[in-house]
């Protein structure tokens, strides 16, 4: 019986990807839930698993085309069993496929993650005692991480404090300086022996490349503004120095200005809702969103990523702190996925800590604003009393879609933002 | 009663006092909240009142009829044995359901929780507004949690009234019915067809799926429905029920099954197809609460809604409409609120329960969602026929099955049929719950002789060493 496989919907809303590599070729006899092609989509490369048994007897494109969501694939010939689970379950692990981040990582297996770390159950489960899994909660211990003592692998009460301990001593150091904010050193791109040595000619695209340049292509067209600003954030400087130290000692995390920035622009978002919202020129109308998903402009060696932050006006200023780091860390080590860099609503870019002042960010996806965070710069500035002091001067960018937003709501926007970030005080009281 | 717009501030009201809300606002109360229950009919909710406690009285005084009524193989000859219906129903309502729902108030004062009487109705992310029959009472709350519950599904062809009953109808029968028709053959329908079949009636279920007792796989029910028929009960299932008709003795329903239309009459028809969220009359559109297509409230798993200080828990959520779910979820609403640590809905295993003729009972995974989710599983079952008290009892019908994870023999499912099944399932899922594996459960002394057993009999034929089988 001939069956033909459709491109899946490998993502949240994917409408085409590029099939990057053909991991069967016709002739080959293969299995439900084999690996059939590699599918570049959404900077992510992932593999595509086959929902039929059978023979191959056809391929309908060549590798490197792209093919929209319902384009046939494979023609097969065979049983059609597991037809119907034309869903998520064809897609593999997502992973970044090797060209693009070197990673050592590979995808944990479903049962004993190692011989010293918790067993963890054929469901996902660990073997602990809720007590136990509450405790590791509060911590902000990944259970299927800490070695365990306990019978049969069980990870004991003792097993959570004492990782507690080993992590603060042994792991916060590394994870410190990895994920600063969210630009990466310089020392990293000079450290990444696997950098092409440019010459002279041409070379191709990266598949990641090729992903923003295409991003990047059709935000040309966007009309779009930006307003420059500048904020004294003295006091926030001060806050955060005050709480750097209680984040690093009782949560482990680095504070940094971005988590304040995100927080600060999820409050603007809100109360400016055109600036997290959608334009949808055919059906000429403003999509407003309910949520703040807010994107994080995230450097690698690779390129530029926008994994999200769900819900960001909802959430701490530490658990966002958690987020960038984890976010970040996940660009980085390459794990992470495409669902995590869907639905954003408003982005935040990041500057500041390479040295960048002002620049002009440019609107990411179907969003209408970005904010450019540029250095925080020691100027001098005229105080209350008239006299000359000492600033602590932010440097913003706000760059939006002048189909949407207006020059005066885009600077009452700014403006409120500047309010939230010049003093954390009034911004307790607002968000 | 305060009328008027001035709102009373009260630091956390919790609207609902089912298993959900009453234990919501105790919990709440004991970590340091200042707490207001509001309830528009009677304390203890759709569960003490007209619900899972009445219902089981109904149900064990059908399992004792039958047992004075029916030949026993053990010699136990109670000739003439005849039930006095009223004082049955007055025995539910005084001594079960009144002993139950008083106690609970008591607990709720014990606990200085306040309780409001009337109908919550949100003004806005702030304010509810409490109807009472003369007048209302405008509170201000900094915390608020959502434990409304739920309400029979109607069916529009076929309205409620007469000898049309929803549940609570059918628990409060002045008589017996003689036939009794049921459409919906799930665990409400099946429970409330099993408890009239073991007091005399004849009971006709319609069922629209292929299967009824939804939720528990063919093996679990086969010893259910072979005993439900063998009572005279019968089965239609893939039927669509389309109109009823009554006059002042009996009711006709007319349904479509096997493609052709038919007919049954008796002398009441309970329409038992399902429960809807009461989230309709709250006046959530007056707030930022969102809810999803199917009208249950959206709360992640702190029961936190979309408003941050506004909570929900049970049936006006996600999951299964269960008693003890709605109970854990307000007690970890309630620590939510106290900024306890504990506030985070972390189970494994959440256990369910029909109360049939034969208990079903299930927890954590099942032969169904193995296969489904291509678990790495293992499964073994111990029947009760080899179980000696099981046998004393003339109850040895149905099993223990354990599902246990092949690599490191952890439970992670098991389901019980039989005797007691309800409270065997309780070991399980604390089995499953702390991780124990059929080798903890085995080198467990379990007392001889008891329906317990069972566990680790089926726990050893786990380990490969059984004994009984």
């Amino acid at each position: 019986m001939t069956e033909i496989f459709k491109m899946p919907d490998i993502g949240e809303g994917m409408a085409e990807g590029d099939i990057t590599s053909w991991l069967v070729k016709v002739g080959d006899t293969i299995t439900a839930d084999d690996p059939v092609a590699e599918v570049q989509n959404d900077k992510l490369i992932q593999e595509i698993l086959s929902p039929y048994t059978g023979q191959v007897t056809k391929l309908f494109v060549d590798a490197g085309t792209t093919v929209e969501v319902g384009d046939p694939l494979i023609e097969f010939d065979g049983d059609s069993s597991g037809e119907n689970n034309l869903d998520n379950s064809q897609v593999s692990q997502s992973s970044i496929s090797s060209n693009v981040v070197e990673t050592e990582n590979s995808t944990p297996q479903n049962t004993i993650i190692n011989e010293n770390n918790a067993v963890q159950v054929a469901n996902g489960r660990v073997l602990a005692m809720p007590s136990v899994r509450h405790l590791a909660y509060e911590k902000n211990i990944d259970l299927t991480k800490v070695p365990a003592t306990g019978r049969h692998g069980h990870v004991t009460l003792a097993d959570v404090e004492n990782f507690q301990e080993l992590d603060s001593s042994a792991s916060t150091q590394p994870k410190m300086s990895t994920t600063s904010q969210h630009e990466p050193s310089v020392a990293a791109y000079e450290k990444n022996e696997s950098a092409p040595v440019l010459r002279e000619g041409r070379q191709p695209m990266t598949p990641v490349r090729k992903a923003i340049a295409k991003a990047m292509d059709t935000q040309v067209a966007i009309p779009t503004v930006t307003n420059f600003d500048s904020v004294d954030v003295r006091k926030l400087v001060d806050h955060r120095n005050a709480f750097k130290e209680i984040a690093r000692d009782d949560k482990g995390l680095r504070l940094t200005y971005l988590a304040y920035a995100v927080k600060a622009l999820a409050a603007v978002a809100k109360k400016f809702p055109e600036l997290n919202a959608s334009v949808d020129m055919k059906a000429q109308e403003i999509v407003y969103h309910d949520d703040v998903n807010m994107g994080i402009a995230v450097d690698s060696p690779a390129g530029l990523f926008v994994p999200v932050i769900k819900n960001a006006d909802r959430k701490s200023i530490f658990t966002i702190a958690q987020e960038i780091t984890d976010l970040a860390e996940s660009v980085r080590d390459g794990s992470i996925t495409s669902n995590q860099m869907q639905g954003g609503t408003i982005t935040i870019s990041n500057l500041g800590s390479a040295r960048g002042t002002w620049f002009t960010p440019i609107i990411n996806g179907k969003e209408v604003a970005i904010l450019g965070l540029g250095s925080i710069l020691k100027e001098p500035i005229v105080n209350d009393d008239g006299e000359l002091a000492v600033g602590r001067n932010m440097k913003l960018s706000l760059t939006y879609d002048h189909r949407l937003i207006d020059g005066m709501l885009g600077q009452s926007a700014l403006n409120y933002l500047k309010q939230l970030l010049s003093d954390p005080a009034y911004m307790l009281m607002e968000v | 009663m305060v009328v008027g717009a001035q709102a009373r501030e009260i630091d956390t009201v919790v609207i609902g006092s089912g298993p959900g809300g009453y234990v919501a606002a105790i919990r709440a109360a004991d970590l340091g909240k200042k707490v207001v229950i509001i309830e528009r009919d009677n304390i203890g909710g759709v569960c003490l009142n007209i619900g899972c406690i009445p219902l089981k009285a109904l149900i064990n005084v059908g399992h004792r009829y039958r047992e004075a009524t029916e030949e026993t193989p053990f010699g136990l000859i109670t000739s003439g044995a005849t039930l006095d219906w009223q004082q049955t129903q007055n025995w539910k309502q005084n001594k079960v359901v009144h002993t139950l729902t008083s106690g609970v108030e008591m607990l709720l004062k014990k606990h200085h929780v306040e309780i409001v009487k009337g109908e919550a109705v949100f003004n806005d992310n702030e304010t509810v507004n409490v109807l009472q029959e003369d007048g209302h009472e405008l509170l201000q709350f900094n915390n608020a949690i959502i434990a409304t519950g739920s309400r029979p599904i109607e069916i529009p062809t076929i309205p409620f009234g007469g000898r049309i009953v929803d549940s609570t109808g059918a628990l409060a029968f002045t008589e017996i019915p003689k036939k009794l028709i049921i459409i919906g053959g799930g665990v409400i329908g099946s429970e409330i067809g099993g408890a009239y079949a073991n007091l005399g009636a004849q009971v006709t279920i319609i069922e629209g799926l292929d299967h009824t007792l939804n939720g528990f796989d063919s093996e679990m029910t086969k010893p259910v429905l072979d005993d439900f028929k063998a009572h005279g009960g019968v089965i239609v299932t893939s039927a669509i029920a389309k109109k009823a008709t009554q006059t002042d003795t009996e009711v006709t329903l007319v349904y479509e099954a096997d493609g052709k239309e038919q007919s049954i009459t008796g002398d009441y028809l309970l329409v038992a197809v399902g429960r809807r969220a009461n989230t309709d009359g709250l006046g959530l559109n007056n707030t930022d609460i969102k809810v999803d297509s199917k009208g249950l409230i959206i709360k992640d798993d702190t029961m936190r809604t979309s408003v941050p200080h506004i909570y929900a828990i049970g049936d006006i959520v996600a999951g299964p409409q269960l008693a003890h779910k709605a109970s854990f979820e307000g007690k970890i609403a309630a620590a939510a609120i106290a900024e306890d640590a504990q506030a985070r809905d972390l189970h494994y295993s959440l256990p369910s329960v029909a109360y049939t003729q034969y208990e079903l009972a299930t927890t954590g995974e099942t032969p169904d969602s193995v296969k489904v989710n291509h678990l790495d599983a293992k499964i073994s079952k111990f029947p009760f026929v080899g179980n000696g008290r099981a046998i004393s009892m003339d109850q040895a019908v149905g099993f223990v099955r354990l599902i246990s994870d092949k690599s490191s023999n952890a439970l992670i499912g098991a389901q019980v049929v039989g005797p007691a099944a309800s409270d065997l399932i309780s070991e399980l899922s604390l089995a499953i719950e702390n991780g124990l594996t059929t080798k903890d459960i085995s080198l467990t002394i379990h007392p001889h002789p008891t329906l317990g057993e069972a566990i680790m009999d089926a726990a050893e034929l786990a380990d490969g060493l059984p004994i009984h089988i």
